[in-house]
Order: C-alpha cells, then sequence, then structure tokens
C-alpha cells in the first residue's frame, strides 16, 4: 500500500515535470509582432467668418441682425480749391505821363507838373471764371513806377476796390527822386494777406479793379533841368502768388474731373473660371462730398466688372448715367450725395458680380454749372473740396455653385525615414455652421507635375453644408467626418512627390433651390487626429 | 525614428523581464508548511508542534525568495513565426489570459538570526528576520496600450489604469515566540514581532483612466491617486541625506505584528491544523512623501491650431504649463501606516503510514484591498529521521500548474531543507508564472523522534499495531522525563 503510494506520487510528480517541459525555445525570440496603432488628437480650430475673412479684405460689415456683407471700398476721386479754381499773377501797365509836354530848356526848380487818371484793370481770370469777390489768404500787389523825367515825382495812388480789414481801400504814395541818368524807378510793394477785393466795378463788370492815381511833377535841378517833351511816366500793377481765402463768381463750365481706376476684389482672387456664384443683393454707392458753391453733375461713363480668368468685362447698364450733386448753400458747410445702384434701379447688377469678377472697373467725370449762369453765384473756399466714394457692397447673399478653387503647394519628404510606417490615417472632423460644402481632391505630383497618386478615388466631401430654414439662414451644423488614409503603398509613393496640387468645389446649401445668408454668429470646428500603425 | 527604436528595445526587454520573473509571494511557502518537521514551519504556524529541544539557525538561516507575474507567460504570449521557427510576440495571446488587474510581486526573507528552546511542554523561540516585499499592480489596458496602442480596440473606450501602482515594504522583523502543547491533541502557539520600518511605498489609491475618442481620437485623462512614501526620497533627491544602516534597528518606523497557530490532532490518523500570520501596522514618520492628486479630468483635443496658425512658439510650453496645472499634486510629509500583509492558512493532515502522509492546504492573503487564494495538496514522506520529503501541487494568483517539492536533511546536529512551490518554473521557465525558492541550515539538538525512532528500530520483532502502541506509550513516558535525563538513558 505504502509503496503504490509513493510510486503514484512519484510518477504523477514526473508526468507533471515532463509536460510543462515542452518550453518554448526563448533564444529564438524576436522583436517581430509589434503593431501598434497610436491614434493622436493633432489640434483643433474653431473659425467665426470674419477670421475666415480676415486675409481677403478688412471690410467686412455686421448689421444689428448679425447679417454679413463685405464692402470694397475705394476714393475714387478727389477735387481741391485749388484743383477748381487757380489764381494766375496778373500785370497791367498805365500811362501817367501828362499830356502838352513841350521842350523847355529849363523847367525851374520848383515849379510842377500835374496828371490825374481814373484807370480799371481787366483781370484775366481763369477760362470762364468770373470773379465778383475775393478774400485773399496771401499775394502780393506791386506798383512800380518808372519815369524818364530829370525832375523829382510823386504819386498817389487809391485803388478802391482793394481794402484792407478795416474796409478801408489801398492808398499809397509814391515819391521818385531824379538823381541824374536816363530812367528813374519806384516800387512799392503790398502783402495782400487780410484783404479783400471787389472785382464788379460797383456791380457792372466782373474780373475787374479800379484805381485812382494822382502824378506831380516837380521841377528840379538849378536853375532847373530841361523838359525835353518825349518823357514818360508810367505805374506797373501787379498782382503775384495769390491766394484766396475764398471767392465768389460765376466758375464756368470746364470739367472738373476725369478718373478711371479699377478696383480688386481679392475674394475671388483664388477663383477659377469653373462654376458660378450669385450675390442675391449686391449695390453699388457713390458717395459724395461736396463743399464747392457751385451745381455740379457728375457723369459715369462706363461701370463693368472685368473676369479676372478671361479677360472678358460686363457693363452695368444705367438709366441714367448722370447725376447731380448737392451744393452748399453757403460758406463752411459740406453736403453730401449718395447715388446707390442696385437691383432695383439697375437690369444687370447681379451678373455683373456673377463669375469670376476680379476687377471692377469705372469712369467718372464732373462738370460745374451745367445749366450755365442763371445768375446764382457760384463761391468757393480755400478748403472747398469734392471727394468721390465708390463702395461696393455685398451682402453674403446668394449662392455659390460649384466653384471651382484650387492651390497647389510644395511637398518634400526631405529625408524623413517612414519606413516603420505602415499606414496614416488623418480624420478631419468638422463640425459646419456655415451654409457652404466643399468637396476636395489632392493631388499628390512629381517635379513635371505629373500625378504620383491621389488622396481618394474621387473628390470627397470633405465639408457638408450646414441645415437653412426657408430664409436661407443655418438651423442647425453639419457633423462630418472624412478620413485620408496613406496606405502603405501610398507612402512608398511619397518619395516621387514633390508638390501636392489641393482642387475643392465649393457649393452653398440646396443651391438648386435656395439662396443662403451668412450671419457673423455662424462658425465652423476643425479637428484634427491621426492614427499611426506601426509595422515591425 | 532612434528614438522609436529605443523604445520599442526598452518595452521589449521589458515584457522579457516580466515574462521570467515568475514567483511565489509573501510568506506562503506551501513547501514549508508541509514539512512539518522542519524548525522554520514555525514561522507559517506558530501552533506547530516542535520536536527540537534546541535549534540555532545558523550558519545559514532561513532564506526566502519568491517572485510572481500573475498576468502572463513567455509561453502563452508567444506564438511561432510563419516565415521561420524564431518566435515573436502576440499581444492578442499575451492579453487573452491577463486579468484586468494584474500584479508582479517580489518577496524576499532573510532570517539573520533564529533560536528556539522546548521546556517540557513549553517552546519558546526568538528570531530576526530582514523582510523586502514588493507588488506591482498592472492593468491589462496598460500592457495593451503600450503592445497595440490606443487605435485599435481601446479606441473609443476608456483604457482602465485603475489600481496600477507599486507598494513595497522593507522592515527587520524582531520576533518572540511561544508554543505550548496544551494536551495530547492541542498544541498552540504565537509570536509578537517588533517591526523597525526602513523603507515604504504605499499606493493607497490609484484611479487612472485615458479614453480616446473614437471620432476624433481626443485624448480624455480621468482620476486621482495617492502615494505615501517613507525614506524613498534618497533615491530620487540627491539632497536628502539618509543612511539606511540605523533604520534597521532604531524603529524609527515602529511596527507591530502578532502570529498564532493551532494544531489539532484528531486521533492518530487526522489532524487539523491554522494560523494566521502578520496581524499588524507599522507606522512610517522618517522621510515622508505623501502625493495626493484629486479629480484628474483633463481632454486634449490636441494643439490650438488658432494660435498656431498665428505662431508655434509659445505652443509647447503652453501646454507644458496646462499640463503642470492638471496634473498638479498636493504634496505632505505627514506619517502614516500601513498594514501588514495578513495571511491565513488552513490546512489538515491525515497520516496514511508513519512514513507517508497527505495535507490538504488553504491559503488565503490580504493586500491591501486586494485578496489572493491559494490551494495546495501535497503527498509528504518521512522515510528516515533524516529524511524528509514533499512534493505537492499548490495553485496560487491565477497560476495553476505549480507542483512544489520539499527536501529536509539531516546529519547529525546539521539540518539542511531546501524547497520550492514550482518546480516546474526551473524545468520550463518560459510556461510559469510562478516561482520560488527556499532554503537554509540549522543546527538542531535533542530530536525527540530520533529517539522515538531508535526506540522503535530497537524493539523486538512483533505485530505492526502493537509496536506502534508501544512506541506511543514510551513516547509519553519520554515526554515526562528531563531532556537531560533522557539523553543519559
Amino acid at each position: 500500500m505504502n509503496n503504490k503510494l509513493i510510486k503514484v506520487s512519484f510518477f504523477l510528480l514526473i508526468a507533471l515535470v515532463v509536460s510543462f517541459g515542452c518550453r518554448k525555445k526563448v533564444n529564438k525570440l524576436t522583436t517581430s509582432g509589434w503593431n501598434p496603432s497610436v491614434a493622436v488628437p493633432v489640434g483643433e480650430a474653431n473659425f467665426v467668418i470674419s477670421d475666415l475673412l480676415v486675409n481677403i479684405d478688412s471690410g467686412i460689415i455686421v448689421s444689428p441682425l448679425g447679417e454679413m456683407s463685405i464692402e470694397f471700398e475705394e476714393n475714387l476721386d478727389s477735387v481741391l480749391a485749388t484743383d477748381f479754381i487757380s489764381l494766375d499773377d496778373f500785370t497791367e501797365i498805365f500811362d501817367l505821363t501828362p499830356s502838352g509836354l513841350v521842350y523847355a530848356d529849363v523847367f525851374p526848380n520848383g515849379t510842377t507838373l500835374s496828371n490825374s487818371a481814373n484807370v480799371s484793370t481787366s483781370y484775366s481770370a481763369p477760362s470762364g471764371v468770373e470773379i465778383n469777390t475775393l478774400n485773399f489768404s496771401g499775394g502780393t500787389l506791386d506798383l512800380t513806377v518808372t519815369s524818364t523825367f530829370q525832375h523829382d515825382a510823386v504819386l498817389n495812388v487809391t485803388i478802391s476796390d482793394l481794402f484792407d480789414a478795416t474796409s478801408t481801400p489801398i492808398m499809397r504814395t509814391i515819391s521818385l527822386v531824379y538823381a541824374g541818368g536816363g530812367t528813374t524807378t519806384q516800387s512799392v510793394s503790398i502783402d495782400l494777406s487780410g484783404y479783400s477785393a471787389d472785382f464788379t466795378a460797383g456791380g457792372t463788370l466782373t474780373n475787374s479793379l479800379r484805381a485812382s492815381i494822382d502824378v506831380t511833377i516837380t521841377g528840379t535841378g538849378n536853375p532847373g533841368n530841361p523838359i525835353v517833351g518825349n518823357e514818360t511816366i508810367n505805374m506797373s500793377l501787379g498782382l503775384s502768388n495769390l491766394e484766396y481765402e475764398n471767392l465768389t463768381g460765376y466758375f464756368g463750365q470746364d470739367p472738373l474731373t476725369s478718373a478711371s481706376d479699377s478696383l480688386l476684389l481679392k475674394i475671388f482672387q483664388n477663383a477659377n473660371s469653373e462654376g458660378n456664384i450669385m450675390f442675391s443683393n449686391p449695390s453699388l454707392t457713390f458717395d459724395i462730398e461736396n463743399s464747392f458753391g457751385v451745381p455740379i453733375d457728375i457723369n459715369f461713363g462706363n461701370i463693368e466688372s472685368i473676369d479676372s480668368i478671361t479677360g472678358e468685362s460686363t457693363s452695368l447698364v444705367l438709366s441714367n448715367p448722370s447725376l447731380s450733386i448737392n451744393a452748399p448753400s453757403i460758406m463752411g458747410e459740406s453736403v453730401n450725395t449718395q447715388l446707390t445702384l442696385n437691383n432695383q434701379n439697375t437690369t444687370n447688377i447681379e451678373s455683373l458680380l456673377g463669375v469670376n469678377p476680379k476687377y471692377f472697373k469705372y469712369d467718372i467725370s464732373t462738370i460745374p454749372n451745367p445749366n450755365g449762369n442763371v445768375g446764382q453765384l457760384n463761391f468757393i473756399e480755400s478748403t472747398s473740396k469734392m471727394v468721390v466714394k465708390a463702395n461696393l457692397n455685398l451682402p453674403f447673399e446668394g449662392k455659390a455653385i460649384e466653384l471651382i478653387a484650387k492651390d497647389t503647394i510644395d511637398y518634400s519628404l526631405d529625408g524623413t525615414d517612414i519606413s516603420s510606417i505602415e499606414s496614416l490615417l488623418f480624420r478631419f472632423n468638422v463640425d459646419n455652421g456655415f451654409p457652404i460644402s466643399f468637396n476636395a481632391q489632392a493631388t499628390f505630383v512629381d517635379e513635371n507635375y505629373n500625378p504620383v497618386f491621389t488622396l481618394f478615388d474621387t473628390p470627397t466631401s470633405v465639408v457638408r453644408g450646414a441645415n437653412i430654414d426657408a430664409d436661407g439662414k443655418v438651423t442647425s451644423s453639419v457633423n462630418n467626418f472624412t478620413n485620408v488614409t496613406l496606405t502603405s503603398d501610398k507612402i512608398q509613393l511619397l518619395d516621387q512627390v514633390k508638390h501636392i496640387v489641393i482642387e475643392g468645389e465649393v457649393s452653398t446649401t440646396d443651391y438648386q433651390n435656395s439662396t443662403v445668408k451668412f450671419y457673423d454668429s455662424y462658425k465652423i470646428s476643425l479637428k484634427l487626429g491621426f492614427l499611426l500603425e506601426v509595422k515591425n | 525614428m532612434t528614438a522609436y527604436l529605443l523604445f520599442k528595445k526598452s518595452l521589449f526587454s521589458i515584457i522579457i523581464i516580466i515574462g521570467f520573473t515568475f514567483s511565489s509571494f509573501a510568506q506562503k511557502n506551501f513547501s514549508l508548511y508541509h514539512l512539518q518537521q522542519t524548525n522554520q514551519a514555525n514561522y507559517l504556524n506558530p501552533g506547530f508542534k516542535q520536536d527540537n529541544r534546541v535549534y540555532v539557525s545558523l550558519p545559514i538561516g532561513f532564506q526566502n525568495l519568491s517572485i510572481m507575474n500573475s498576468g502572463f507567460t513567455i509561453n502563452r504570449a508567444t506564438e511561432s513565426r510563419s516565415q521561420d521557427d524564431s518566435l515573436q510576440f502576440s499581444s492578442k495571446l499575451l492579453l487573452t489570459d491577463m486579468k484586468d488587474l494584474n500584479y508582479l510581486n517580489f518577496e524576499m526573507s532573510n532570517e539573520i538570526f533564529g533560536f528556539g528552546l522546548k521546556v517540557k511542554n513549553n517552546y519558546f523561540s526568538l528570531n530576526v528576520t530582514n523582510r523586502f516585499q514588493t507588488r506591482f499592480n498592472y492593468p491589462k489596458d496598460l500592457v495593451e496600450l503600450a503592445l497595440d496602442g490606443n487605435g485599435n480596440d481601446l479606441l473609443g473606450e476608456r483604457a482602465s489604469l485603475d489600481g496600477i501602482g507599486l507598494n513595497l515594504t522593507s522592515y527587520v522583523e524582531y520576533g518572540i515566540g511561544f508554543n505550548r502543547d496544551v494536551n495530547d491533541k492541542l498544541t498552540v502557539g504565537g509570536r509578537l514581532k517588533l517591526l523597525s520600518g526602513v523603507a515604504n511605498i504605499n499606493t493607497v489609491k490609484t484611479e487612472l483612466g485615458l479614453t480616446t475618442d473614437a471620432t476624433t481620437f481626443g485624448l480624455t485623462i480621468d482620476g486621482s491617486s495617492e502615494i505615501n512614501s517613507s525614506n524613498i526620497s534618497p533615491f530620487s533627491d540627491s539632497t536628502v541625506e539618509y543612511n539606511p544602516f540605523p533604520s534597521l534597528f532604531n524603529f524609527s518606523n515602529l511596527g507591530f505584528g502578532i502570529d498564532l497557530g493551532a494544531n489539532y490532532t484528531l486521533n492518530e490518523k487526522v489532524s487539523f491544523n491554522a494560523s494566521i500570520l502578520d496581524l499588524g501596522v507599522i507606522k512610517w514618520k522618517t522621510n515622508v512623501s505623501n502625493y495626493v492628486s484629486e479629480n484628474i479630468n483633463y481632454s486634449f483635443n490636441g494643439i490650438d491650431l488658432n494660435q498656431a496658425l498665428d505662431s508655434v512658439n509659445s505652443i509647447g510650453s503652453d501646454l507644458s504649463d496646462t499640463l503642470q496645472s492638471v496634473f498638479k499634486q498636493e504634496e505632505n510629509s505627514n506619517a502614516y501606516s500601513t498594514a501588514l500583509r495578513t495571511k491565513f492558512y488552513l490546512g489538515t493532515k491525515y497520516k496514511f503510514t508513519e512514513v507517508f502522509s497527505s495535507s490538504l492546504l488553504l491559503y488565503n492573503e490580504i493586500i491591501g484591498q486586494k485578496y489572493n487564494f491559494g490551494a495546495s495538496v501535497s503527498g509528504n514522506i518521512q522515510l528516515k529521521k533524516w529524511l524528509g520529503l514533499t512534493v505537492n501541487y499548490s495553485t496560487y494568483g491565477r497560476s495553476f500548474n505549480n507542483v512544489g517539492f520539499g527536501l529536509n536533511l539531516k546529519g547529525g546536529p546539521i539540518q539542511f531543507y531546501g524547497m520550492t512551490d514550482n518546480i516546474v518554473a526551473i524545468l520550463s521557465p518560459t510556461s510559469a508564472k510562478h516561482v520560488h525558492v527556499s532554503f537554509g541550515m540549522s543546527v538542531v539538538i535533542g530530536s525527540k523522534k530520533d529517539k522515538v525512532a531508535d526506540k522503535v528500530k530497537d524493539a523486538p520483532k512483533a505485530p505492526k499495531a502493537k509496536k506502534v502502541k508501544q512506541v506511543e506509550k514510551e513516547e509519553e513516558e519520554v515526554e515526562t522525563v528531563d531532556p537531560v535525563q533522557t539523553q543519559e538513558k
């Protein structure tokens, strides 16, 4: 019995030991067979519409209701007072020689010879300009007397239409002292700052200045120099460097300006000719600020958009290409005039902005006093100006139909060892609150832009448009994730890739039936992660 | 890529090391328990009847080493490669056997000094023993994260790292034991232990999870933790001065423990025994560093791309600041207590003959909030007075292929013993989760059984039953006389 138990026990022990002795050869253990997959979030981003447009243009407008629009504003033209009326220099010479001069050997010392004259200038204003009154802010009046008499002379000059600040006419006495020789000259200069002028000759003329001059020639020498008989004495009246504080009159009909320029619409600069975009309610507003006291008409010669791809132009059809600009009634005022062109007063403004416009071109001209001189005085101040601004307003309301955007980025593996990567999956998780969908394809190309492989078999919906209501406003965002898988065979081809051509097709939600509106509350959330499978 | 390869090799090495570190645990020592004629079995049940009058554990005291990895074995984690006969790791195979929470245990005890003296029915003992216990709990999901990554089965799931942590205790035990034969059937005993703590790491709580969002791959980390430590900072902070030697006996980290046991002989064939070990605590006071993190819940969805579009310069520092803020720990140096790892043994023994007996043993162990169960069945042989053997089969810690073997040899006063709870681990290390080795040498004087055996040997030939009765009678007489006088007879 005892021996049997012992034997059985040892038999069982040996059997157990032998059974467990069937061990594996640990010295043949390899490191292969470890193929982990690592899921890593790369990053997340949240964008509102202003973030997306920040590099496009800065003129994002948000209405109190949150409706968004983009404005492209351009200062088309500016007309300053000096551009309108600039006063030229002017000189006129008056002969003041006493009449009836006869030869005398001696014109006794102390004997006098007199002459008085009332003269009137005719100031040469710019073409068509008739000046009534003028307040000077600068300028010089030069009175120069020249005498060939061998005697002293005195001139008393009164310019009755030029007044100082106390409304006193200019009066000057000019004395010539004969010192020998043939000609005696004496000049007087008067700074006209603060002076005013009445060019109407008492309400009968324009551009006219009146003066009275008294000349007295006194015998000089001992016993007295002679009078030859052909002596002269005259005075020149010169106006130079004239600057006005303001002036009144009639300023003629010469065109003020004629401008031609173009406006770059950056929002379309990456679009190509495929697809279509339509803004439901675009408007073009001209805003004119005017402080000239002159009736002015502005004429829109041509307003057109130029297709950035094809170069084709489309002209805006206007029912009335002319606009009368409001003018201030008193000096110191500035008034505005606005003209808004939209789909109520034009027939084709939507098509003007329809396909790939990149440049917005315009020609304008302005004409003062379009009705001629009707008796109402024009006025101008030194600070007067007319500024013409154009404002293209594109409310984010409309539709985009398979609009194609394309870009190319450089790529290089740059020696990175990717031999341990079995596959790489990028996941784009987009929660889109914009009523825009985006189908994308990326083509990996070599240095000659020959395709190596494409990211997707067919263009794939990366972003799905948010849901909208009947007014085109987003009611709920739409979540969508896209897997971009680089399989091992594609990874092996990455060495050949030098560029990646990304092409996208953008459409608005339900563009067949609806237009969409954009609000500042819209946002899009992007989460990017990757799943890396390592091979061993 | 170089870093990746280094990481790969390191991970592989760790797996190899874990795979080869089998184990047993604590004072779980089935073979020693079955070899009751060894004095050191008294460490496992202070109620075992002691036959030797004197024992001194010199020159080599009782040495016990056990390691266990509950999660997997090399055999179960590898498969042959299709292109050759080399082995490769299979994460699926490796994970198949794993439970949600697994552990790697290492325990070592060294008897520095042991002494026993029997005076009539009383047995007194002293011992000084160095103990080192460590247990690293590793969740299955941690291994799955390392091997499969978070992009396979764990995608969209919470990788639970709950319970991950390290528990480490090093202390010196000073024990005084007492054992008494209450009557012919019942022996009881106990041991009071004064403990001097050397070092400790106590993972009180770890709840940690990593969830990978199945759609965005976003990572969410949740959880909380509380970790206490004593005399560990000198290993990580060179500015902390620490000499561990005084800790062996200065009782700065004072602890107490008690072992209790009993053995009841129902009849000449059947006996029952039970013990409870290491009821007690240690209070840790020196170089204490406690770390508490509460209610972490942090989601990382990648870098802020809006910010990255502007500038990438500050992204790294911003992320670092965020993580430091999220995973900020509160630190304190409050003293704390840890319980000893309490064990229970419950066994029965059936004596077929004087030479051969069989035992059944149940084992329970409480480690913090964890509970481990083991069982063993053995065949025990006492061939001669100088030779004892035990062969046993045991299961413990989800390890079911443990065949133990123990040997007790005695030559004169010198007793040598060696045993393992899993000899399979030596013969086939790739298939074992668990290995254990104990050995030692003692000077033993005055074995009662030797004398009884001598008397049996010298007795006239008679029917066996009668001889046994005669021996038992004489045995009773021997127990009543003075040991010295008995020697003289």
